[in-house]
């Protein structure tokens, strides 16, 4: 067993910081011995003071944040990309955002204070892939895809299949994530999304939720409900879809949708919350989302 | 003069972190993985090569050059359990709780401490884990101090009154439980210190985050074996205490650092460390009897409060004396014929016990306050009637209860009145009522409390210790040293008024010295500040203004009733030629022409210097023996709204009305309000110690060991009484502790409210969401 130890020193950090997209992929390609890729540090500094990540003396870390493309929020061909060192507080006040896809900021509105999303990105937070990651639900009921590219070329997935475990992704070595699009909601669609925490600020979620649909008062005719800190890595939760589409939005097929939900996740018990608390809490959250989206569909 | 408001936001605070000394060496703990374990090995070799690595003192170094640390509370009395485990400020042999340290690294900077920190190693035998007071208390449990029969500390006995006849009286006897989470307070700052022996005087001096410098330099003296006189201690400007900065412990390693090196040692720790290794408090539980006649009297009450004291206290005894006002305060502000109680202290394999806000006062003052809400359910009273039926009236006063307290004085039923003025609770009820048929739970909860301030007991090192100097500088300017430390709790400020509204100098001359050693006195614990320290200040600035009147009158060639003093100017009846500012009146009384112009009367009676130094002694306590001189006031109306499928507790309304007696300073009182309210709403909703089986301790950070942010604070909406104090110098009450007692009693009482559709007793805390969740599911079904 470790030593009990508050806080532990850093390594000696040999800092790079290219300025130009080539220079990155040809930094990362062509870097000796151990790095890490690295942009607002919230979750990078915190881990080796905390223990939980130890690295020797002189280990690379590749900042992105010089790389103008990769910051930034645009609107092209109805999709929004966001680029993958967008600042959270980016995020907040974009006004793409703020009209397009409100689900995102509302989320991003209740992650960490204001000082941490002034330097957490969204790259960040997914490529942590922490089960809990709040960027994560969101995104994945607006159906986003992520993309990163290597010196010798670039790749897309969805964000469904970009996670592989806590802390784990499908990005191979030697490649930065570059940006996160989705495609633009129309006016047929809603979309909501709420998180419980052992209190309301500044807090690791417990639970996270986030619901799509696009229809009508009359009929559901698609539907997505993802959810995070259910699972080991957010998860679209995709066997509540039958019971919603093609229905009438009315309280029983809401409820039997948000139970069929809670039913298909295996959440654990952890220091945080039980196994049985979620379960609990998944079927309320997602029924009262699933009547927040019907009412905005109304 | 600059306030200490303006320095501070100006960024300009010097806190313990922010010292600097030439050749300054910084120092690091390294704690126990395990929570009892002997330790087999120690092998610091790996971590003594690493370059900038001064040394590293381990627990035998620390036996070897120490003592143990001091005894600072003792009782005994026939029936009562009392011990005291010899403990140094570092073990040799055994560990006793995670993140105990035994050893610390001292290095040229601290990073290179910290590496080499790591690169100790340490064998241990781990040994069987007393994970709480129950398990503790078992025959045969595993035992913590082998010298000990087993693992209970302290065990008081106290009859108050006359229970038997109480409960031979009782209509009906209520049977009643409750029991609180391990919290800690957190301050914004650790602790932290700088040390520096000097080998060629043989003195220690030390600058840091002290609470209480005069205690802390007789306990750090004693721990090192130095003549008392020869160490200084230093408060710098400190982040927040609580009474979590009285300690006198890992201080001493630091010291003895600074021995050993010859260098100035500096130990800063980070809020994990002071999570993890830091005093904790509350982790309690009460089993009762209360007894009640029908109309809703108050009898009595048989019920005993078991604590998880953790190890021995680093302030030995100070853990165990919190039983005793846990112990007297379930009295509160009622009529009671007599009660019944015991306090049980067990140690266990975790962070040890000090002085957190509250101190045992909040606990047995939350349970009581439950119980009579209880009581008033049952009966089908308001928690506003049953108060009413039994408050100590207006006209009682000096009323002594039968804990021994003499309650200085107080209009209960109208603070209670005017809350009930700040908030409609019929209203609420209505809207209660309304909100139950659609599935919304409103709950209103009520409390009213006491508190007493100002300790005095004794046996122990708070027996009522206290100094104060006021004086008058050449150039005019007034200083003031006190046993006051200023905490963030405005004890400068309060200072500041109490000196310039006396002497009528302007509150911008007047400079509050940082507290150090050299003035005698116990510090700010206990709310004692406004009682003790500011008596003591204000008497002091008394005598003074008398001698200004004396020298002014014979400046003036006048009569000391002639003499006006204000805003800084000294005048002579309605005579604007006989005026004289501070500066030029100090002038003449020190230089020009200086005491020999002074009436000889002045100077044969040796009172020629313009410094007063003076103590102070609460005028009730001598004689009737009451530990604590003043009592404040509060009424706390909480309104909150539960969310019964997630568990959610949102605080609708929170109204406040406190009597602290004269008000120093409206800001310092609504200050300490606000703070105490919203900690008390941590403990009530959120903050809990969580140890596994294993004793590990779950929640180490700020991520995981929540309090409440902004957010989470409702609006506090605060009224006020005056009701002076006929027991201090000034009127004013201490108050410090009132608001978080308050606090988490009516919240908890507020959720019960909401949830009693339900049937549920809310009888443990934190209320937290999964917790009240887990409560409805396993009530009776669906709402009764």
């Amino acid at each position: 067993m470790n030593q009990f130890i508050g806080s532990r020193a850093l390594p000696d950090l040999v800092y790079h910081r290219p300025g130009t997209m080539d220079d990155l992929l040809g930094l990362v390609k062509g870097i000796e011995g151990e790095y890490r890729v690295v942009a607002g540090c919230t979750d990078f500094i915190p881990a080796i003071r905390g223990g939980k990540w130890r690295f020797a003396d002189g280990i690379n870390v590749v900042d992105i944040r010089g790389v103008k493309a990769l910051s930034g929020i645009r609107e092209e061909k109805g999709e929004i990309v966001m680029g993958a060192a967008t600042r959270l507080s980016d995020i907040l006040v974009s006004p793409v955002i703020r009209e397009k896809a409100p689900v995102l900021a509302d989320a991003v509105s209740q992650m960490a204070s204001p000082q941490v999303r002034n330097t957490a990105t969204v790259g960040g937070n997914l490529c942590m892939a922490s089960p809990a990651a709040d960027t994560a639900p969101p995104l994945l009921v607006l159906d986003a895809k992520v993309a990163w590219r290597t010196a010798d070329g670039e790749e897309t997935t969805p964000l469904n299949k970009f996670f592989l475990g806590p802390g784990a992704t499908v990005l191979p070595p030697r490649s930065v994530l570059t940006e996160i699009r989705f495609p633009a909601p129309g006016p047929d669609e809603a979309a909501r999304r709420t998180r419980m925490g052992q209190r309301t600020a500044f807090v690791c979620s417990i639970i996270s939720v986030a619901v799509w649909l696009r229809g009508g008062p009359e009929k559901i005719e698609a539907a997505r409900i993802a959810m995070g800190a259910v699972a080991p890595t957010p998860i679209l939760i995709t066997a509540a879809e039958s019971v919603l589409i093609g229905k009438k939005p009315n309280e029983a097929t809401l409820a039997e949708a948000a139970k069929t939900a809670a039913s298909n996740i295996a959440p654990i018990d952890d220091l945080r919350a039980t196994a049985d608390y979620r379960k609990s809490l998944a079927e309320t959250l997602t029924r009262r989302l699933l009547a927040a989206c019907v009412g905005d569909l109304a | 003069m600059e306030s200490r408001e303006h320095r501070l936001i100006s960024g300009r605070g010097q806190y313990a972190d922010d010292l600097d000394f030439p050749g300054m060496a910084h120092l690091v703990f390294v704690g126990s993985p395990h929570a009892h374990a002997r330790i087999v090995r120690l092998d610091v070799a790996e971590a003594e090569a690493v370059p900038g690595v001064i040394r590293v003192i381990t627990g035998a170094d620390v036996v070897e050059h120490t003592h143990p640390l001091p005894v600072q509370a003792n009782f005994t009395s026939p029936g009562w359990t009392w011990r005291l485990a010899e403990v140094y400020a570092m073990p040799a042999d055994k560990v006793r709780w995670h993140g105990e340290p035994v050893a610390a690294v001292v290095a040229e900077d601290e990073r290179t401490a910290r590496i080499a920190a790591d690169k100790i190693q340490v064998e241990y035998d781990p040994l069987p884990v007393v994970a709480g007071a129950e398990d503790a208390l078992k025959p045969n449990a595993p035992k913590l101090y082998d010298d000990w029969p087993d693992n209970k500390q302290v065990h008081l006995k106290f009859d108050f009154g006359d229970p038997d006849a109480a409960f031979k009286e009782a209509d009906r006897v209520i049977t009643v439980s409750n029991r609180e989470g391990r919290v800690t307070g957190l301050p914004i700052e650790g602790r932290g210190c700088v040390g520096h022996y000097d080998r060629g005087k043989g003195t220690l001096t030390m600058w840091g985050a002290f609470q209480t410098p005069y205690l802390q330099r007789h306990n750090i003296a004693a721990a090192m074996g130095l003549p008392e006189a020869r160490v200084s201690i230093n408060a710098v400007d400190i982040g927040g205490a609580f009474g979590l900065k009285i300690h006198a412990w890992k201080e001493n390693v630091v010291a003895l650092a600074s021995k050993l090196t010859g260098r100035y040692v500096k130990w800063f720790e980070p809020q994990r460390d002071f999570i993890v290794t830091g005093p904790h408090q509350r982790d309690v539980s009460w089993q009762g009897e209360v007894a009640v006649k029908n109309d809703g009297t108050l009898l009595g009450l048989r019920a005993t409060v078991t604590h998880d004291l953790g190890v021995e206290s680093t302030q030995k005894g100070i853990a165990a004396l919190s039983i005793f006002p846990a112990c007297s305060s379930p009295c509160n502000m009622y009529r009671w014929k007599g009660m019944h109680i015991e306090g049980i202290g067990a140690v266990t394999n975790k962070s040890f016990y000090c002085a957190y806000r509250g101190y045992g006062k909040d606990k047995g003052i939350k349970f009581i306050e439950a119980v009579i809400n209880r009581v008033a359910r049952e009966l089908n009273m308001t928690p506003e009637a049953i108060r009413f039926k039994n408050f100590i009236q207006p006209d009682e006063f000096p009323f002594k209860a039968i804990n021994n307290y003499v309650l200085d004085n107080g209009d209960y039923p109208g603070t209670l009145n005017r809350a009930l003025e700040m908030v409609d609770v019929d209203k609420w009820r209505a809207e209660q009522e309304k909100g139950r048929a659609g599935g919304r739970h409103i709950g209103i909860g009520i409390v009213t409390s006491i508190e007493p301030a100002g300790v005095a007991v004794p046996n122990c090192q708070m027996g009522g210790l206290t100094q104060a100097r006021v004086a008058i500088c050449p150039d005019g300017t007034v200083e003031v040293d006190s046993d006051r430390t200023e905490i963030g709790q405005g004890s400068e400020i309060s200072h500041v008024n109490i000196v310039s509204g006396i002497l009528g100098c302007k509150k911008e001359d007047v400079y509050v010295r940082p507290v150090t050693s050299e003035t005698i006195g116990q510090g700010p614990l206990s709310s004692r500040g406004a009682v003790w320290p500011a008596s003591a200040v204000a008497k002091a600035a008394k005598q003074l203004r008398a001698k200004v009147d004396r020298f002014a009158a014979s400046m003036f060639d006048a009569t000391v009733d002639d003499i006006r003093i204000a805003d800084g100017v000294i005048g002579c009846g309605k005579d604007t030629e006989k005026q004289l500012t501070f500066a030029e009146f100090a002038n003449k009384a020190f230089f020009f022409p200086g005491p020999r112009r002074l009436p000889k009367e002045v100077l044969l009676e040796h009172e020629q210097l313009l410094s007063v130094t003076t103590t102070w002694y609460s005028p009730s306590t001598p004689e009737s023996g009451s530990s604590y001189t003043t009592f404040c006031t509060s009424a706390d109306i909480a309104v909150v709204e539960v969310d019964t499928e997630t568990g959610v507790t949102k605080i609708l309304k929170y109204a406040h009305v406190h009597d602290a007696g004269t008000v120093i300073s409206k800001k310092v009182i609504d200050g300490q309000i606000h703070g105490g309210i919203v900690q008390g709403i941590g403990e009530a909703l959120m903050e809990e110690l969580k140890y596994d089986r294993n004793g590990q301790l779950l929640n180490t950070s700020f991520a995981e060991y929540l309090i409440p942010t902004a957010v989470e604070a409702p609006v506090i909406e605060i009224a006020h009484l005056v009701t002076p104090s006929p027991f201090s110098e000034t009127g004013a009450k201490g108050m410090g502790e009132a608001p978080i007692i308050g606090s988490k009693a009516v919240i908890l009482t507020a959720v019960e409210d909401a949830l009693s559709p339900f049937g549920i007793l809310v009888e443990d805390s934190p209320a937290s969401p999964e917790r009240v969740r887990a409560w409805v599911n396993g009530s009776k079904g669906d709402e009764q």
